[in-house]
Formats: structure tokens, C-alpha cells, sequence
């Protein structure tokens, strides 16, 4: 019934049109992913790094990422006070609220908050390092020793 | 046993590769009696997995900790039904319990489309034994569940007590059986590229399989959620991690792939998009695996970092090339025969819905692999969390639920404004109403606002879907409008299981939009106090000792009274495992249809009997979860076998 002319030019819009709808729906998606992406993004920095922050400096939005000093650790009611290191300088962080069951003396720990002017930080978010679910107290290739076992 | 599952495990990767050459040559030389042997082999294949997976159960349950893997994931104190778990609970056994499913579904595939030619199977067939082959390949040199140490240790270190849960146990091979279930669409689009039968029979065979992935997946997702809520103990069910959008993104490819099969089966349209979706869907579900299994992206779950990960990248980049090699190759014979008319069609609410699912999926794929870019370039480490998905992912999402709306009841090719203004006014209406409502109760969350309506307006279209067919049964064949509501599904069961799935959809967003208006709360008691919260009393009535073997648990008792009436006792509870010197908590949940009440024993002090508690309010949870189920059931409707089909066999 068409012309080979017309079935062509439909065909032609057809694809334009399908393109257009491409081109919005992937503009759209774009812009809303980019609008927010500068707000949402939480730096990591390390103890170090914050120290060097100095007192009072603003650090919201920042994630201050370590790991928990041995003995240091004091839970009083809903607040958790203690050290956290990256090898080189402590910070003793108070933090108040749920403390994740993988807490753990050496454990990895994230925590976001202010820095008080006493040099202690205090955490509103803290999270701790999910163990592995693949894995779960070893490393890949690491065999089971006489000393691990007990034997 | 055990020897034998080792031996087992090997047969079955020569018996795969067979199975993959006999299909290959099957092809080339069109000979079905070759193509009946490579079907053989192909259950030889699933005999031998089955016989691996077998000894490593087996193992598992005389408790032979010589063996590494059975050692890492399991002691002696531990129930059977978490010891079957454990066969999937770490890296290697998790590995070859993914080449079972393979094997599994391949065989499945081999009976089910025995009766086709090898000019399509043949290809198909051969796909699905590369992916058996390559995960084979995986557990025996790069991963070996059997491998012994030199001597032999007295008990295993146990499973880490947070995974020791049935949800745990149920939710990674939902997911799996999801992540696999969609390689096998992927071999039927490769089998009709490469053999160039690009008509409707691989479609709607591939789209059958890519329905099955996609209950599994979608119903693995959910269990992952419900796991989190349980034992996390904070509060929620999604948090945007790495590794749920690893298996949240195929998913999304895999929703877009089952809509516009439907486009392509009844118009001949978009053809060379439906090719690009499948392989899509299926390169995500490698692309996700690479992520978990090779410790690339930071996670809160952190993965061994592993070899694995170069083999599954190594896959990964041949696949995109292989795809996207044999795409081009066609191109030409993959032309649209119809053509998208209008914007103001049913074609392009579905195409529009499709891309919207493409660019969710797109989305997510940035915001997880950003983190790891920026650290390459910057070198800084940074994070993206839930507000930055949400702001994009709930639009997404409404955009989503508004077509879902439109799509059923828009004509196809061109509609008219004044037909959709007749088709539409009764959902509009409907919404606009539910809206005025909610605005007189007080309720002015915009989002919230927004999808309440918009859950109205499909729950509307639906309705009015069912009521036409129901109308027109009982015009043409006099049935009273019950019966007619039941044969609906006899006759048009991949139509109407179809909306039984949006409904799920529209249950599943209102439990969303319950989360805006959570509410937290915590506070330290003595004995006897009580805690008053929203129209809540909650009286502490001391603390409960509990002691096994190897776990100490410590819960805290507490009254809750809802307006002056007990409604129930809450435990939450602090487990000790001893031996993994771990802690565990136990939430306590009273659940309603409204809302659920979220309890968290956060500490004790054991000598003054003092404890302290976190509370979360957290409005229509369970509909979270009453839309998954429905969801899944209406997923399984679609696959039944038509009533027609029944009687003729």
C-alpha cells in the first residue's frame, strides 16, 4: 500500500521519535542524578587528616575512617567513647546511639560528625565494617593453622 | 562421598565442555542425532554437580574440618539446617552451588525445548555451557571447595552468628537462581543472533526464562531486606549498599526486558532494543558478581578480596565484546516491520517506562561505581549513600508507577486527547480524590502526597481492566461476575497475572511511602519505668538470662500497652557467641498492618538492672512486604500453563 518514499519517511520519524524520547529520559535522568550529586558526597579522611583540621574547623560532610584502639573502648548507657587510629594519630571519638554489633576492639570503623574543642570528636553516624559473607573469619588462601585451631 | 564429589566436580567440567563442543558441531552440520548427544551431556553435566554439591553437604554434615572450606564455615554446635546453608555460605562452595544452578537450569532447558531444532538450540545450548564451563573452570583452579589442610583440626571456626538466620539461608540462593535464571534469555539472544532466527520464537521462549530469573531475583532482593531488618537492627530494609544494587540492577534491565518482549511479540517493534536489553540485563548480572566477589568497590559488607575477581572481569569484557560483536553483525536483520505512530500510544508508554527502568538501572550503576573512579583520580575515598540514590531514585520510581498506570489502558498506535480524557477521568478522579483526603487528615509530604495518589490511579486502571473483562465474560459466555473474575485467568493468565504483579508494585510503593514518616526515639530505664511514646507505654520489667553452650543471651522485658490496652510482650535480646567472640542483637518487632514498632536493646548495665533502648516507629512496613509476596504470586500466575494448552495434552 506505501510507497517505498512513505514507508521510508515513517520509518525516519518512527526513529526520531524514539530517539527524542531517548534523548529526555536520559537528560532527565542525568540532571537529577547530577544535582545531587555534589551534595551527597561524603569525603573519607583519616585521624591524621583531621587533626590537621585543626579545632573548631567546619568538617561536616566528612567521614573520618580508622580503626578502634584496643582498651580504649567505654560504653556508659546510650554513649560509646573511645579511640580510633590510622596507624599514626589517635583520635578519641563520643558517639551516642545504636552501636553496630561488629563494634570490636581493631575493628574498621567510619564515624561522621563535628570536631569539639576539647580535640575529641563527636560522632552522630557510626558504622563498623559488616563482616565478610563470603569468607567469614579469614582472608582468601589462608589455611587453618595448628595455632588457629587450637591443636 | 567426599572423594567422589571432588571427582564429580571434574567429570562435570569435561562432561560440560563435551556437551559445549557437541552442540557447537550439532549447529554447524544441522545434525539433530548430535544435537540428542549434546543434550546428554548437558544432564550428564547436571548429574556430576550434583554429585559435587552432594559431597560438599556431605561433609558438612559428618563434620570433616580437614577439609578448608568446611573448617571456615561451620563447628560442631552448629543445627543441620544451617550446615545445608553453609554450602552456599562461603566463596568456594557459593561458587559451585552457582555452577549446580547453571547446570541445573541448562538441564531444564535441554528437556523443556528438546522438541525444537538444533538451528536454534544448538547455539543456545553451547551459550549455556561457555557460562557452566567458566564457573567450573572458577571453583576447581581458582577456588577449590575440597581442599585439605595437612592435618586435622578438632572443630571448624562456625559461621559468623549475624548469618546464622533462615532468612540468611534462603536469600542467596533466591538471589543466585535469579542472577543465573537470566543467562538463560541471554543464550536464547545469542542462539537467534547467531543463527539469524530473529523471529518471535526465541522471544517469547527467552521471555518465559527472563520471567522465572525474575521472580527469583526480585523475591532474593526482598528476603535480603527482610534479613537486614531483623538482624541489623537498624531499622530499615535498604540502604543502597554495593551489594544490593548489584543485584538491584539487572533487575531493573530485566523489568524493561519483560515489557518490551510484549511490544516486539504483538508489533515487530523494537527489535534491536530488546537484544541490547537481555544482554544488558545479563552482562549486569556478571558486572554485579565482578563488584562482590573481586573487594573493587568498598562496602559495608566486605568481600575477600580475591583472583576471583580477574576471572569474572576477564568474562565480563568478552561477553560485552561477544554481544555487542554479534548485535552489529545483525543489525541489519533486526529492523522494526511497525513503527511508533505517536507519543500518545501504548508503544510508547511502554517504551517510555522502559527507558525510565534503563536510566534507573544506569543510575544506580553510577552512583556505585563513582566511589571507586573518584579514588582513582582524586585519590580521595569518598561515599555516596542513601540521600544521594533516594533524590533520584523516587522520581524514577514515581515516573514508573505513573506509566504503569497509563500503559494498560491507552490505545495502541494513536490515541486521541478526547479518548484519554474518557478513558482517564475515573483513575484521575479517583487520585485526585484519595489526595484531597489525605491533604484533610493533615497529611503533607509532597513525595508521600504524590504516591499515594499515584498508587490510587493504578489500583483504578487495574480495576477497570478487570471490570471489562469481566463484563465481556458475562455478556458473551452469561457467568455471574465471580466466575467470570476466575476464568479471567484461565484464558488471559499472562495478562491478568500481569496486573496482579503492578498491584504487588502499588502495595510494595505504599510501604515506601511509609518511610517518610518514620519516627526514632531512645531512652535509658530503670526497673518498673515506663517509656511513653506516640499513643505507646512501654514498662521495662527487668532483664532475662539465658545461657547454652555456646551462646550467652541477656533480653530485656518490656510491656507494651497501646492506648491503655497490653497488646503484647517485646524481648529484645543480646546475644554472646563465645566462641566467635561476637556480638549479636535481636530486635523486637510488634508488627501491624499500620505500622510496625521497632525495639533495640542498646545496652544493659548488669548491676543496676538499668537499660537502655532504641525505639523506631515505622509506618506500613508490612505492606513491604505483603506487595513482595503478592508480587511473586502474580509472577508464578503468568508462568502457569494455559487452561487451552491443559486440555489439548
Amino acid at each position: 500500500m506505501n510507497t517505498d518514499t512513505a514507508s521510508t519517511n515513517t520509518a525516519k520519524a518512527s526513529r526520531f521519535r524514539f530517539l527524542i524520547g531517548l534523548v529526555i529520559v536520559a537528560a532527565a535522568v542525568g540532571v537529577l542524578v547530577a544535582r545531587g550529586a555534589k551534595d551527597a558526597m561524603v569525603y573519607y579522611i583519616s585521624p591524621t587528616e583531621l587533626a590537621a583540621k585543626g579545632r573548631g574547623a567546619d568538617v561536616s560532610g566528612l567521614r573520618v575512617k580508622g580503626n578502634v584502639v584496643p582498651g580504649t573502648i567505654e560504653r556508659n548507657e546510650l554513649t560509646l567513647e573511645f579511640k580510633m587510629t590510622d596507624g599514626v594519630t589517635v583520635v578519641p571519638v563520643v558517639y551516642s546511639g545504636i552501636v553496630p554489633d561488629t563494634f570490636a576492639e581493631n575493628g574498621e570503623v567510619v564515624v561522621e560528625g563535628t570536631l569539639a574543642s576539647q580535640g575529641s570528636f563527636e560522632a552522630d553516624f557510626l558504622m563498623a565494617k559488616c563482616p565478610s559473607k563470603y569468607e567469614a573469619e579469614m582472608e582468601e588462601g589462608d589455611v587453618p593453622t595448628a595455632e588457629s585451631t587450637g591443636v | 562421598m567426599i572423594e567422589l564429589g571432588y571427582y564429580s566436580m571434574c567429570a562435570a567440567l569435561g562432561c560440560g565442555a563435551l556437551a559445549m563442543v557437541l552442540a557447537v558441531l550439532a549447529y554447524r552440520g544441522r545434525r539433530e542425532d548430535l544435537h540428542d548427544s549434546a543434550r546428554h551431556a548437558v544432564w550428564g553435566t547436571a548429574f556430576f554437580t550434583s554429585l559435587a554439591c552432594a559431597g560438599i553437604v556431605y561433609a558438612f554434615v559428618v563434620g570433616d574440618y580437614q577439609m578448608e572450606y568446611v573448617w571456615g564455615n561451620s563447628d560442631r554446635d552448629m543445627p543441620l539446617f544451617f550446615k545445608l546453608g553453609a554450602l552456599w555460605g562461603g566463596q568456594s562452595g557459593s561458587l559451585l552451588f552457582w555452577g549446580w544452578l547453571v547446570s541445573m537450569y541448562s538441564a531444564l532447558v535441554a528437556l523443556r525445548h528438546r522438541r525444537d531444532g538444533v538451528t536454534l538450540m544448538g547455539p543456545v545450548l553451547a551459550t549455556l555451557m561457555v557460562v557452566q564451563v567458566f564457573f567450573l573452570a572458577i571453583v576447581i583452579f581458582g577456588s577449590d571447595p575440597f581442599r585439605r589442610a595437612d592435618f586435622i583440626p578438632p572443630d571448624g571456626v562456625g559461621l559468623n552468628p549475624l548469618l546464622q538466620h533462615p532468612a540468611m539461608v534462603i536469600h542467596p540462593p533466591c538471589l543466585y537462581l535469579g542472577m543465573i535464571g537470566f543467562t538463560v534469555p541471554f543464550a536464547f539472544a545469542v542462539g537467534a543472533l547467531i543463527s539469524g532466527q530473529l523471529d518471535n520464537a526465541w522471544l517469547k521462549k527467552a521471555r518465559m526464562w527472563a520471567i522465572v530469573g525474575w521472580i527469583f531475583l526480585g523475591a532474593g532482593n526482598v528476603l535480603g531486606g527482610w534479613w537486614a531488618y531483623l538482624e541489623l537492627g537498624w531499622g530499615g530494609y535498604w540502604a543502597w549498599d554495593p551489594v544490593e544494587n548489584a543485584s538491584f540492577m539487572p533487575w531493573l534491565a530485566g523489568t524493561a526486558y519483560i515489557h518490551s518482549a510484549m511490544i516486539q511479540e504483538r508489533k515487530q517493534m523494537l527489535k534491536i532494543w530488546n537484544m541490547v536489553l537481555i544482554l544488558t540485563t545479563f552482562i549486569l548480572t556478571i558486572f554485579g558478581t565482578f563488584i562482590t566477589r573481586s573487594g573493587l568497590i568498598s562496602s559495608v559488607h566486605s568481600f575477600a578480596q580475591s583472583n576471583i575477581g580477574y576471572y569474572f572481569g576477564a568474562f565480563l569484557i568478552l561477553t560485552i565484546v561477544v554481544s555487542a560483536g554479534l548485535l552489529i553483525w545483525r543489525r541489519n536483520d533486526l529492523k522494526s516491520e511497525n513503527h511508533l505512530d505517536s507519543y500518545l500510544s501504548r508503544e510508547s508508554a511502554f517504551l517510555f517506562g522502559n527507558l525510565i527502568l534503563l536510566g534507573g538501572a544506569f543510575a544506580v550503576l553510577y552512583g556505585t561505581v563513582h566511589p571507586m573512579f573518584a579514588e582513582m583520580v582524586t585519590g580521595k575515598r569518598i561515599s555516596l549513600g542513601p540521600p544521594f540514590f533516594n533524590q533520584f531514585m523516587i522520581p524514577i520510581g514515581l515516573g514508573i508507577l505513573l506509566l504503569m498506570g497509563i500503559g494498560p489502558l491507552i490505545p495502541w498506535r494513536r490515541a486521541s486527547w478526547s479518548a484519554l480524557g474518557r478513558i482517564f477521568s475515573v483513575p484521575v478522579g479517583l487520585m485526585v480524590g484519595a489526595v484531597l483526603v489525605l491533604l484533610a487528615f493533615g497529611v503533607v509530604h509532597s513525595y508521600a502526597l504524590v504516591t499515594f495518589g499515584l498508587c490510587v490511579f493504578v489500583t483504578g486502571t487495574v480495576l477497570i481492566e478487570f471490570w471489562r473483562g469481566i463484563r465481556a465474560r458475562m455478556s458473551a459466555h452469561g457467568e455471574n461476575p465471580v466466575l467470570a473474575f476466575f476464568r479471567l485467568f484461565g484464558k488471559g493468565q499472562r495478562r491478568y497475572g500481569g496486573y496482579i504483579v503492578h498491584i504487588g508494585v502499588v502495595i510494595i510503593f505504599i510501604g515506601f511511602a511509609g518511610a517518610a514518616f518514620t519516627q526514632e526515639a531512645e531512652t535509658t530505664l530503670a526497673r518498673g519505668e515506663t517509656w511513653s511514646f506516640r499513643n505507646y507505654d512501654l514498662t521495662y520489667r527487668g532483664l532475662h538470662y539465658e545461657r547454652t553452650p555456646s551462646v550467652e543471651k541477656v533480653a530485656a522485658d518490656v510491656l507494651l500497652r497501646e492506648n491503655d490496652v497490653d497488646v503484647a510482650v517485646m524481648m529484645p535480646r543480646k546475644d554472646w557467641y563465645m566462641k566467635n567472640k561476637q556480638l549479636a542483637s535481636e530486635v523486637a518487632i510488634h508488627a501491624t498492618v499500620g505500622s510496625d514498632l521497632y525495639l533495640i536493646l542498646a545496652t544493659i548495665d548488669e548491676e543496676t538492672e538499668r537499660a537502655s533502648l532504641k525505639l523506631y516507629w515505622n509506618p506500613l512496613v508490612s505492606w513491604y512486604w505483603i506487595g513482595a509476596i503478592v508480587m511473586v504470586l502474580g509472577g508464578v500466575l503468568v508462568l502457569l500453563p494455559t487452561r487451552r494448552r491443559k486440555v489439548a495434552a
